[in-house]
């Protein structure tokens, strides 16, 4: 099946500990990419992707958002993270592992980023690259 | 009769609140203040709408007076239950007037050689207008007895009803001049105690401290006050919000304290000269804002009228217990000036001084008053407010031209020798600045940086080391050198105590005053070598510690003799503290 | 010939403390967005440039969190206060400068629950401000316990059996208040952000633009995607921002659609700083000005007759 063969490439490129953990990165970093991509650019990923994965490219408005930076979209990745790693009790046993999970967040988008890339030809993944947002736009490429 | 005594006694009107003893009161004050008398009159009353005794004390003289007095000679009752209360304060040859129908018992008043003089107030009251006229009536009766030209009431009587009609207005002046009549007649020729228009008397104003105080802000530049209603602070809001228009004062009465503190905060950060006042409950409020302030060099001004605590306490009854309260107001150590005007026209000088202080240092200013002193009615001479001798010193602020000239990127919080900054008023392009309530540097960004904090907060707190150098007063001394007991005192109390040093070096003893003005930061080296030529120092004020004998002793390390106390929510009289001398212990708790 | 105003100029070289992805990011990207876009199209409305919002002519008065140190990280006039409490701050701020643009920045905890009370007294006093609250629904800086607008049943370190509360409605609250601009926004959304504030800063008088702002921190539950799945846009359904009622509606709206825009406005109120009559002939701070170089100590005596 496209979708776990798509999902096993992800996985095994970033050494993801589970298929929950692999499909929730997956899957922000598709939502993201769908907030910020002009329609010609979307409609190819969308042409590219497994079926399944369509209905997270599906958009909120109808337009990209000009204004959706590198920080917006490392939100949609971090929230997604399961970022625990361990409590600290001077601050009553909370977990701030997310507050630093910015590398760990792109880290992951990178490898999400590459399994679109083997997907598409170096036309297209040009053509992607030039419309990402700033530092996006690095990730991807170095992908 | 015995010797007649002219121009010199206290009158006291009591009754029920809603009875208009206030109004009578401050009435009657105005009659004798345009015929040239000085007066000081206070009021006693209680935080209820109706029922409950009030009294209004009326001190008349022909000099100047700081403080009211006992004993009274004349006690107004306007319920049986005040001549119960106050005949024990009347001087033999004194008289309590009071309506017929009372049917009080004058043998105990006999018994004392004061007289109880009934009168048909009442009737004379329904009769000419209504029984609410029955105030009137016993002005009238007291001008009658004292033999005081009717015409001054007359004139306040007009002042006070015209709003009513001209119906009312007449109806009182019949009754006053019915009651005039009838007590001259009955009890004029036999009562020793007289009042006379002084010939040739200057005009003078019949104002409180909140009135001075406020005059003096609106001449110091203040033009925006920020408020929430609280006894007995106000009244300063009020007068300034009745001004003209043209005076372009902004006031606003906030939601709760905290709003208005904070109002006036941002409208000081913005440039103004902003204020606020409270008493203490409220300025329990403002203390995190207090903080604020200080941490981000903003200038403000709070009015702080003490009044008895804690808690509600005993709201519109005066007390000093709040000096060490607002001395270290707010956590952390942020700078703050602290002064204590002690007299009405002090506290005209208060209203400008005080943002003076508080642009020079950039930091808040506290001015401790109290209900006494906000509240006390006394006759000023128009020169006693001088607007001429106003200064208007807006201290290191940065002026238009200055700003045009700023080459450098400008920092806020630059670091100086003495701790205060170039302060830029936001809206120049190129001083575009931020001020943060964190640690911050001298742009304003905010910074956990160990050097940056050591040398920020000095440079807050060395700001006060300015101020001691440049404007704080030393405490002054009142009367002769070396006299045997020295009364030291801050706030209203100072007239009380300089009328009982004048009694006890008129009466062969040796007395006189120390008093501070401001409190914070105290001049440590000036008070030590004051205290340290005194005989006996006793600190005379009004709370149950004895906060300034503490201050001091925490301040310089000495140690006063002796403390006299009070804390019944009732202004010291000056016969109060010289008793309270000649006893060797004084009455209170010690230092 | 019309310069557009260049975002960069509000930049500031402060080292950002938010986390990665915190929707502060957007916010703060929008709000400087929102001052140079309104200078076009000031310049479009009026010949002359000098009424182009500049840095030093704006006020931003921030609370206590971590987006109210969003002022930290701009370079323009800036104020970071006690918690609770920038709108009184900002609101005496502008009746002593009616001249500045005061922008209040502060979060859901500090306007809806210590700052309640100002925050209320606030829409029904129409001050000419613009308030943008960064509304994540929980505590962020003290380390995520639960906000007024945390749901009923959240889970935190102060909530451990699930807050009890039900959430606190800001957008009802303002409507009832007589606010005369409420609006809301999505941090996901910045483009959105940045008109909602432009046109709160247009609007004469009070304007509230609350952000859903998902924490990636501490808000494991108001996530991105939770609000992407329900947020809407008011104006592709042909709502009537000036229908009370509708808005009424529209501000209980949640669990399953969260409309964003402006729910309701009101225009053409005074505002109150229109309505103080001292201020008619010059501010606090420009008299202020006067009279330290000429105090004209005469214009006071006639005071004195009222106590003679």
């Amino acid at each position: 099946m496209p979708w776990a063969e798509f999902l096993a490439e992800i996985q095994t490129g970033g050494s993801f500990q589970s298929r929950e953990e692999t499909e929730a990165t997956t899957v922000s970093v598709l939502r993201a990419l769908a907030e910020v991509l002009p329609a010609p650019q979307l409609e190819t990923l969308t042409s590219r992707v497994p079926p399944e994965a369509m209905v997270f490219l599906r958009r909120t408005g109808s337009q990209p958002d000009p204004m959706f930076d590198s920080h917006l979209f490392l939100g949609w990745v971090v929230s997604s993270l399961d970022a625990t790693a361990g409590r600290d009790k001077t601050v009553g046993g909370l977990d701030f592992t997310a507050a630093y999970s910015g590398e760990e967040a792109i880290r992951r988008a990178r490898c999400v980023f590459a399994a679109i890339k083997s997907r598409l030809d170096s036309h297209e993944r040009q053509d992607l690259a030039s419309v990402l947002p700033d530092e996006v736009d690095a990730w991807f490429r170095e992908a | 009769m015995a010797n007649v005594v002219t121009n010199d006694m206290s009158i006291v009107i009591g009754g029920d609140a809603g009875q208009g003893v206030e109004s009578s009161g401050a009435g009657f004050c105005l009659s004798f203040a345009r015929a040239g008398l000085h007066v000081f009159g206070i009021q006693d009353y209680r935080s209820r709408i109706r029922g409950g005794h009030n009294f209004y004390q009326i001190r008349l003289s022909e000099r100047p007076r700081l403080s009211h007095s006992n004993p009274v000679h004349l006690v107004l009752a306007l319920t049986p239950e005040t001549v119960d209360l106050h005949l024990d304060r009347l001087a033999p040859g004194g008289a309590v007037i009071f309506p017929e129908r009372f049917g009080i018992d004058p043998a105990p008043a006999e018994a004392r050689g004061v007289r109880v003089d009934s009168l048909p107030l009442m009737r004379i009251a329904e009769e000419h207008g209504s029984k609410v006229m029955t105030n009137t009536a016993a002005l009238g009766a007291a001008a009658g007895i004292t033999e005081f030209p009717i015409a001054y009431m007359e004139q306040v009587i007009r002042d006070n009803f015209a709003a009513k009609g001209s119906d009312t207005v007449e109806a009182n002046i019949k009754v006053a001049n019915a009651a005039y009549r009838v007590a001259r007649e009955r009890y004029g020729a036999d009562f020793p105690f007289k009042l006379a228009p002084v010939k040739d008397a200057p005009k003078r104003m019949l104002i409180n401290g909140n009135e001075a105080f406020a005059m003096g802000a609106l001449a110091g530049g203040c033009r925006f006050m920020a408020a929430y209603p609280m006894t007995p602070a106000t009244s300063i809001i009020e007068w300034l919000a009745a001004l003209p228009h043209e005076y372009g004062v902004v006031t606003k009465h906030a939601e709760d304290e905290i709003a208005a503190a904070c109002m006036a905060i941002g409208a000081s950060f913005a440039g103004a000269r902003a204020m606020t006042a409270t008493s203490g409950g409220g300025f329990c409020l403002m203390v995190e804002a207090m903080g604020l302030a200080g941490m981000t060099e903003v200038p403000l001004v709070i009015v702080e009228s003490q009044r008895g605590g804690p808690s509600t306490g005993l709201p519109t009854r005066t007390e000093q217990s709040d000096l060490l309260f607002a001395i270290n107001a707010s956590h952390g150590e942020s700078p703050r000036i602290v002064t204590a005007p002690g007299t009405v026209a002090d506290c005209f000088e208060a209203g400008w001084r005080s943002f003076n202080l508080a642009d020079k240092y950039q930091c808040p200013v506290v001015v401790l008053v109290d209900q006494a002193l906000s509240s006390s009615l006394v006759t000023l001479d128009m020169d006693g407010i001088d607007f001429s001798q106003v200064e208007i010193d807006r201290g290191a602020t940065l002026s238009h031209e200055q700003l045009d000239s700023l080459t450098d990127g400008y920092k806020r919080f630059a670091f100086s020798d003495s701790g205060v900054s170039p302060r830029a008023v936001p809206g120049h392009p190129a001083a575009v600045f931020a001020a943060s309530s964190d640690e911050h540097d001298e742009v304003g960004h905010i910074t956990e940086e160990i050097e940056n904090r050591r040398r920020m907060m000095a440079k807050r707190m060395r700001k006060l080391d300015q101020a001691l150098a440049d404007d704080i007063r030393s405490p002054e001394l009142h009367g002769p050198d070396g006299a045997d007991v020295t009364l030291v005192c801050w706030g209203s109390t100072f007239g009380a105590c300089l009328e009982a040093a004048h009694e006890i070096n008129a009466s062969g003893g040796s007395a006189n005053v120390l008093r501070f003005l401001d409190v914070w930061p105290i001049p440590e080296e000036a008070a030590t070598a004051a205290l340290s030529r005194c005989r006996r120092t006793v600190v005379v004020e009004q709370n149950y510690t004895a906060q300034l004998a503490k201050l001091i002793r925490m301040t310089t390390g000495v140690k006063v003799d002796d403390s006299l106390t009070k804390y019944d929510g009732r202004p010291f009289a000056p016969e109060e503290i010289a008793a309270g001398l000649g006893k060797e212990v004084a009455s209170g708790h010690k230092a | 010939m019309v310069t557009r105003l260049d975002p960069k100029l509000f930049d500031s070289t402060a080292e950002v403390t938010w986390c990665a992805g915190c929707g502060d990011f957007a916010i703060l990207k929008a709000l400087k967005q929102a001052f140079a876009d309104l200078a076009i199209l000031r310049a479009l409305k009026i010949a002359f440039a000098d009424l182009d919002i500049l840095p030093h002519q704006a006020l931003v008065v921030s609370g206590i969190g971590c987006g109210s140190k969003l002022p930290d990280y701009m370079t323009v006039n800036g104020y970071m206060t006690i918690h609770g409490r920038p709108l009184p701050i900002a609101t005496g701020a502008k009746l002593a400068s009616p001249g500045l643009h005061v922008v209040v920045v502060n979060g859901d905890g500090d306007s809806y629950g210590i700052g309640g009370n100002h925050f209320v007294q606030t829409c029904r006093r129409n001050p000419d401000i613009t308030q943008i609250v960064e509304n994540n629904q929980i505590y962020g800086l003290t380390k995520g316990q639960y906000s007024p607008t945390s749901d009923k049943g959240f889970i935190t370190t102060t909530s451990p059996d699930g807050a009890i509360e039900p959430a606190f409605n800001p957008m009802a609250v303002a409507i009832a208040a007589g606010a005369t601009f409420v609006a809301r926004a999505f941090a996901g959304q910045p483009k959105h952000v940045a008109q909602m504030i432009e046109e709160g800063i247009q609007h004469r008088g009070y304007a509230l633009i609350d952000v859903l702002q998902p924490c990636v921190t501490f808000n494991r539950v108001n996530t991105y995607d939770f609000y992407r799945q329900r947020v809407y846009n008011l104006a592709d359904e042909g709502h009537d921002p000036t229908d009370r009622e509708a808005a009424w509606r529209k501000a209980y709206e949640w669990e399953e659609r969260i409309p964003l825009g402006v729910l309701y406005r009101a225009d053409g109120l005074p505002t109150y700083d229109d309505q103080v009559k001292t201020l008619d002939g010059g501010s606090p701070v420009s008299r202020l000005t006067e009279l330290a170089k000429d105090p004209r100590p005469a214009q006071y005596e006639s005071l004195k007759d009222g106590f003679l």
